[in-house]
């Protein structure tokens, strides 16, 4: 029975081909939404999940300070965070890196810009990234500052293309750096946290002479546990109002407010960045409007199911029950679905494909994991029955007498 | 076999009642070969469609093997259907999705059959109406005249043991008429098969055993 059904949906769907493009369509883009919209919802799941150091981490990122002559809004500098954060007693380890810059790397004929990150050793505790090569640089390449450097998969990609890069030389405008090991950029888990390259901060003298109290680092500051978050806070607050003593006459200052919020409320933070407000923006939006297909896909199916009233009629009077009838027309919906399913998987694919590579996501790439694909089959397998039932409903209905009249030959 | 009583039909819309069947009584013995005449609108394919239980009275009795058909669910009246009563129609009513076994075999997949036993059979009517060469074709790639020879394999697939034809030959030539008439003949002489036809046709109506005459809805003869 179920080959027999098998054969009508076939021959349907290749018979009305305009029908069956506009429905699959309507399930295809419908789907691709879906399924990566779950996509950027895991990836945003999968930043600081439960257990990882950095669900446990405060992040220090942002200073607002009132001058005599003038008002500030900066991120701290090397000199505030290591003086009166890394000495803090209440947390298990503090990281202090640099935000991203742009750095040129020579190749051989070639000036390639890039994203480059100082950041101390504790960086790499803390941020738990999987090496695919080598290793981060320890404690006595940054207290000796040596010229070494972590690089990503992409910028390896880039720079060496399918050459081995380990123990090779990175010529930057910064410096020549030898790698030491490779990163997947896929596991960077905030955008925090991304860079094409990664470098000891100890390498920029500028950064590490620099008195100042605002500049372009950032700290992590772990924690035990979430529970210590507020003492954390409060010892870090005492030691901010110990800089506004010392610093008060030498810089001028009225105030100096370094905020210290949850890493996770960060990462959620992140996605204010445009590109993102604008790529949640764009999902959002086809959400909205890919409701209409799925409800126009319903309507389609009312119309199409009823146009083979005819077969229905027949079915009927050689003894086809409406239960029976039901059964076939939803399993038919489920197949029209299930084609669309697989094909909207392929196009979510290629659609995060080329958002990863354009780099719109800068904190890494969004996957479309087994998880997304069982989320997308259970949507198309939901999809299926909801676009199907009613009009199957109403089919079935059909009283075989009136649903005959229906038939041409 | 078949028993009608006092039974009428209505067609009712929102402005109009239209009286399709007044008074019917009758009886159909088994193994009987019955043709039903009248003029167009005179309530012939209703008829038949209430002895088919494709269609229910909105008066009077229906008995069916001395069974009342009465109050019978959806879902009992298919099943009785598929087991009893084989339809040929005057537009053939082939599904032109499937092929020509595929259409045969259809009153079977209803029934606890395995594939095997299905295809078996419906090579086997299709043996018997002539048209074991034309297995994998689709409706669209027959002639009305082959089309009926299948859709008369599809009503004796399952063994009923009632058919009712409406208007069979209205679509075919003359030779075609006889060649359909004569499979029915056949059915009827040969495996008992009781038969109704409904007809414009006096020729065919006159090989039949008893002709029932309509006129308005009303029996006359």
């Amino acid at each position: 029975m179920l080959k027999n059904y098998l054969k009508i949906a076939i021959r349907g769907l290749w018979r009305n081909k305009y029908f069956t493009c506009i429905s699959l369509f309507g399930i295809i883009s419908t789907l691709m939404v879906l399924a990566i919209s779950v996509a950027v919802m895991n990836q945003q799941a999968a930043m600081g999940k439960a257990g990882s150091r950095l669900s446990r981490c405060l992040i220090v990122n942002r200073v607002e300070a009132y001058l005599q002559r003038g008002h500030i809004i900066s991120t701290p500098s090397y000199y505030v965070l290591d003086r009166y954060v890394r000495n803090l007693k209440e947390p298990e380890a503090v990281a202090v890196y640099s935000e991203s810059y742009e750095v040129v790397v020579y190749t051989e004929d070639q000036r390639i810009p890039q994203q480059i990150k100082f950041t101390d050793e504790v960086f790499w505790e803390i941020a738990e990234l999987p090496f695919l090569e080598g290793v981060p640089f320890r404690k006595e390449a940054v207290d000796k500052a040596e010229m070494t450097a972590v690089i990503s998969d992409r910028a390896k990609q880039v720079l060496f293309g399918s050459q081995p890069a380990l123990g090779k030389y990175l010529e930057t405008s910064q410096g020549s750096y030898r790698i030491c090991g490779i990163i997947p950029r896929g596991e960077i888990r905030a955008m925090t946290l991304n860079a094409d390259i990664y470098v000891p901060i100890t390498t920029a003298p500028g950064k590490i002479n620099n008195r100042e109290l605002w500049g372009a680092e950032i700290a992590l500051v772990q924690a035990f546990d979430k529970n210590q978050f507020g003492s954390i806070k409060r010892e870090f607050q005492e030691h901010m109002d110990q800089l506004l003593t010392e610093h008060r006459e030498s810089h001028d200052l009225e105030t100096y407010d370094c905020f210290i919020g949850s890493m996770n409320e960060s990462i959620a933070n992140e996605i204010n960045q445009p590109e993102l407000v604008y790529l949640f923006g764009v999902v959002g939006m086809m959400i909205v409007f890919m409701l209409l297909p799925a409800v126009n896909l319903t309507t389609i199916n009312i119309s199409r199911i009823l146009e083979r009233a005819g077969e229905i009629g027949i079915r009927k009077t050689f003894g086809a029950s409406s239960g029976v009838l039901m059964g076939q027309f939803i399993i038919e919906n489920l197949f029209l679905t299930l084609i669309g399913g697989i094909l909207a998987l392929f196009g979510s694919w290629l659609v995060l494909y080329y958002v990863n590579d354009s780099g719109i996501v800068p904190w890494g790439y969004i996957h479309l994991d087994l998880n997304v694909f069982l989320y997308s089959l259970v949507i198309t397998v939901f999809f299926g029955i909801f676009s199907g039932i009613l009009p199957s409903y109403r089919m079935s209905r059909l009283h075989p007498a009136e649903a005959l009249k229906g038939v041409n030959r | 076999m078949i028993r009608l009583r006092q039974v009428e039909k209505i067609y009712r819309t929102s402005s109009v009642e239209t009286l399709a069947l007044r008074d019917i009584n009758m009886e159909v013995p088994a193994g009987a070969f019955l043709s039903i005449m009248g003029p167009s609108g005179s309530g012939k394919s209703t008829l038949l469609n209430i002895m088919g239980l494709i269609d229910a009275p909105s008066q009077g009795e229906v008995q069916l093997e001395g069974n009342n058909v009465e109050g019978m669910s959806e879902k009992e009246a298919a099943r009785l259907r598929n087991k009893m009563i084989g339809f040929v129609f005057q537009s053939f009513h082939l599904i032109p999705d499937l092929n020509v076994i595929d259409n045969v075999e259809l009153p079977l997949l209803y029934r606890t059959m395995t594939a095997r036993e299905r295809r078996h059979r419906a090579k086997e009517v299709l043996a018997k109406v002539g048209l074991s060469a034309r297995i994998r074709h689709f409706p669209g790639q027959l002639s009305g005249g082959q089309c009926q020879r299948v859709a008369i394999a599809r009503a004796i697939v399952g063994a009923p043991q009632i058919i009712l034809a409406d208007e069979p030959t209205g679509n075919l030539d003359s030779a075609m008429s006889e060649e359909i008439m004569s499979i029915l003949l056949t059915l009827n002489k040969e495996e008992k098969v009781t038969i109704a036809v409904v007809t414009h046709n006096q020729s065919i109506a006159d090989r039949t055993d008893r002709i029932i005459r309509l006129f308005d809805g009303c029996q006359v003869a």
